[in-house]
């Protein structure tokens, strides 16, 4: 027997403190612990927490960096408004003019067109009291336009799901990662799956590119855009033939669907053949269980539900190593509008949770006459983002107000520019993709004019007569974001029972409460009861829109647009540098067609916008996409190159792409 | 390691001779090595990041960089590796050899580095290099590259880059250390692959 000791670690400063804060990183979901050192108030080393059970010590790009955005230049410092965007922005002393300006502004918006023309995007980045705050503003204002692109349709069905924290993934036998790239996005968790791997783990990775994820995988497959969902239908469709499998699980009208689907035409769709579909459920069932680790994106594509339902039928459900881990917001399900007024049920019933829903508004308010939107609060970029269709009509609003940190193509646009406190200078409730439920304590004190989200919505209630439904002030009647976060817990049958005193005397990260608790911070999880499904199958996921494919033939993905200002060359990885906004990845066999060279000029052209892009050649992209280092704002694009016909460019890619 | 005593004097520079001479004359201290495995890094850019905080240096310019191999087709796979790429510490430092002001030094534990109170921003050493490590900071006009952490290292602790790597890529120790702790690591996983099948 092999005796082994990894080697021991000496972790520590070298640098002069005064003070350690022992802290959560809420770069992203995964929640590591760390260790800010400071100077006089000021961070001169981050650290990892060593005792921290899910990192260990380690820290990834985003946890060691996210410091330098505190004092960077970029970072929005004043309270600031313009008329229009023609004109100068004018600063304001203090966020109580801006707020003032506002609130005016939204009540003459709501006696000419009514509560609802109100829109309210929040991202990660404004903090989940933003997000919180704003569902309980929405519920008393009155509009169910809210949206917030973390948010999973169907979190309410997903509540009972027990997850395992990755720290547990040691002794897993599969991993099956579908549209997750967790090694350039998780990466501290995906260190786990990579020690589980060297115990013999299988890494499988089903993604619509070739990623870092699938650079380690021990099987991949490329996958057609938005066709992740059909995978698992086709897995299904196999799987039901093994013996292993509970077919009690489904009834008997999807069992006959199942069976008269024709594995061809799903492989087709879905951009593989069906040999190695076949290669794939083969090798499931004999390193089961496996854990199915799946992507926000998908939750909001159609038949998103047949991941957990492989996963129950197959027995790998509550079973050790097995089940479906999907990366989501981490956040149970919370009623923050219990007490509103409203007799005709709650506003937020209606709320948008699934992009579909969300295009269809911006679309409407785009098309219609007169636009049913007129103010827009949001965080984030996201014109460019997840609000792209609204950007044409940016210049009609009555309205845009920004909460942010820094200077992106949404806070340009905005009359209102409020800036925002970063999650290091506030204390945060926070919850983890595994179910924790951390408090973050703050590293170093905001300055005068950044605030945080609670702030911005209390004041903003305050002057809208609404100050009654945010009770949760200090003794100077100013918002006690301690009294909110307790009570925020307190709302949901899964965290009420939470208790997060003992966790906040703590100077060590490493004590954390996990949900669904009652009544200690720390409980076993429930393991979720069999159940039945109604429909798995999506209805349309053949079929295309033909206008689309004939116009835009390429697939448009970039990475999520980021709150903060993106530094182009950051990733460009071409030679020389690159002084474009947007950087293109396209496959060798296109650019060859369209006669592309590495760091040619091109345009990429969508059906609201065209840009300039600089190609980048790599074979990490299948022929059928384009990937952008940021989001042009539609899914479907053509390219071509600067000075070619963009008619000729049209025909060459449909040519090629037919049938592919 | 220590250096052979047995070992012929390389007589090719005057240098060299007075430097051979001297480990003949003089005991070396035990050292220490970063081992960069390929096979577990996976690029995300935090032993980049490590360093960069802990030396203070601006955007753009690196002392560690993440070589990109690949994607290259193999049959019917693409595949995908990174390795990243530091100073080398090298035994005959180009450097070192090169530079005028006796700023960019070896010590006696191996470590290659460049003292910021001499150099003089002349990025001689980053010439003859030939692998290009050595960058200038424009932050304060001086030469910036790895050091090996020596004074965490003094300190009793690992490098920054060590230490935050995510998936164990980087792993520091005496040279019989690490070296062991791969060896150990890869035959685990050999059994364990036995084992599973």
């Amino acid at each position: 027997m092999i005796d082994y000791l990894a080697l021991k670690r000496f972790p520590g400063s070298r640098k002069p403190y005064d003070s350690a804060v022992h802290s959560i990183c809420q770069e992203c979901s995964t929640g590591c612990g760390l260790v800010a050192y400071l100077q006089q108030g000021r961070i001169v080393d981050i650290q990892g927490e060593e005792e921290h059970p899910v990192s260990r010590g380690r820290l990834c790009a985003r946890g060691i960096a996210f410091w330098s955005l505190l004092t960077s230049n970029d970072r929005l410092q004043k309270v600031t408004f313009r008329k229009s965007q023609r004109n100068e922005p004018e600063e304001f002393e203090n966020w109580e003019t801006g707020l003032d300006l506002l609130a005016e502004r939204l009540k003459k918006s709501r006696d000419l067109y009514g509560p609802e023309s109100l829109l309210i995007g929040c991202d990660p980045d404004a903090g989940l009291d933003f997000y919180y705050a704003a569902l309980r503003f929405c519920e008393f204002w009155g509009t169910p336009n809210i949206f917030n692109p973390l948010d999973d349709p169907d979190a309410t069905v997903r509540r009972s799901l027990f997850k395992k924290p990755c720290y547990e993934w040691l002794s897993n036998k599969c991993f099956l990662l579908v549209g997750a790239d967790p090694a350039s996005t998780h990466p501290i968790a995906f260190g786990w799956i990579m020690e589980a791997q060297k115990n013999g783990a299988k890494i499988v990775s089903a993604d619509n590119r070739f990623t870092s994820t699938m650079s380690k995988a021990d099987f991949s497959l490329i996958l057609r855009p938005e066709k992740e969902n059909l995978l698992g239908i086709s897995l299904m469709k196999l799987l039901l033939n093994d013996e292993n499998c509970n077919r009690k699980f489904l009834p008997e009208k999807t069992l006959k669907s199942f069976a008269e689907l024709a594995l061809g035409d799903l492989a087709k769709s879905i951009g593989v053949s069906s040999n190695k579909i076949e290669e794939l459920a083969r090798l499931l069932v004999t390193t089961a269980p496996v854990q199915i680790i799946t992507s926000k994106k998908m939750a909001h594509l159609s038949g998103y539900g047949i991941w957990e339902a492989i996963a129950d039928a197959m027995g790998w459900a509550g079973h050790d190593g097995g089940g479906w881990y999907p990366l989501d917001s981490g956040r149970p399900v919370i009623d923050l509008t219990k007490d509103a007024r409203s007799s005709q049920g709650s506003y937020l019933a209606g709320n948008f949770t699934s992009y579909t829903d969300i295009k269809n508004l911006l679309e409407s308010a785009v098309t219609n006459q007169e636009p049913s939107i007129r103010t827009l609060i949001c965080t984030g970029n996201s014109i460019e983002d997840y609000f792209a269709p609204l950007a044409p009509l940016s210049t009609k609003l009555d309205t845009i107000a920004y909460f942010g940190v820094s200077q992106n193509a949404t806070s340009k646009l905005a009359n209102l520019v409020f800036p925002a406190a970063l999650w290091p200078e506030k204390d945060s409730l926070f919850f983890t993709d595994d179910r924790r439920i951390c408090w973050a304590r703050h590293l170093v004190t905001p300055g005068r004019n950044f605030r945080s989200g609670l702030d911005f919505w209390t004041g903003l209630a305050d002057r809208l007569g609404l100050g009654e439904h945010f009770p949760w002030r200090d003794e100077q009647g100013q918002p006690d974001p301690e009294a909110f976060r307790n009570w925020i817990l307190a709302q949901s049958p899964d965290t009420s029972g939470c208790n997060l005193a003992p966790i906040e005397s703590q100077q060590s990260t490493a004590l954390f409460g996990m949900w669904p608790c009652a009544g200690s911070s720390l409980k076993d999880p429930v393991i979720p009861e069999l159940k039945q499904r109604e429909s798995l199958l999506p209805v349309d996921f053949l079929y295309e829109t033909p206008t689309d494919l004939d116009l835009y033939p390429l697939y448009c993905e970039s990475p999520s647009a980021l709150a903060r200002s993106v530094v182009p060359d950051f990733q460009w990885m071409g030679p020389g540098r690159s002084d474009a906004t947007y950087n293109l990845q396209l496959n060798p066999e296109i650019a060859d067609a369209l006669q592309i060279n590495m760091g040619d000029t091109v345009y990429l052209e969508s059906r609201y916008k065209i840009v300039e892009a600089l190609a980048w050649i790599s074979r990490s992209i299948p022929v059928w996409m384009a990937y952008s280092n940021r989001p042009i704002g539609e899914k479907r694009v053509l390219v071509y190159r600067k000075g070619d016909s963009r008619e000729t460019a049209r025909f060459i890619l449909k040519d090629m792409l037919t049938d592919r | 390691m220590k250096a052979e005593t047995t070992q012929e004097p390389d007589k090719s520079t005057g240098r060299d001779e007075m430097q051979a001479v001297s480990n003949l004359l003089m005991p070396q201290k035990a050292r220490n090595s970063l081992l960069f495995d390929a096979s577990q890094c996976i690029g995300c850019g935090a032993c980049q990041a490590a360093c960069t905080l802990e030396r203070e240096l601006p955007e753009g310019a690196f002392t560690l960089r993440i070589m990109k191999l690949g994607p290259v087709q193999e049959e019917d796979k693409l595949s995908m590796s990174y390795m990243p790429t530091t100073c080398f510490h090298c035994e005959r430092p180009a450097c070192v050899a090169e530079c005028p002001t006796g700023a960019m030094q070896k010590t006696e534990d191996g470590i290659v580095f460049s003292a910021t109170d001499i150099c003089i921003g002349c990025q001689t050493c980053s010439v003859a290099c030939p692998y290009g490590i050595p960058v200038l900071n424009p932050l304060i006009g001086k030469i910036a590259k790895c050091d090996g952490c020596k004074d965490r290292v003094g300190l009793g602790m690992w490098p920054s880059c060590a230490l935050k790597c995510p998936t164990g890529a980087i792993t520091f120790g005496s040279c019989e250390s690490v070296v062991r702790d791969k060896q150990r690591r890869e035959a685990l996983r050999l059994l364990k692959m036995v084992q599973m099948r």
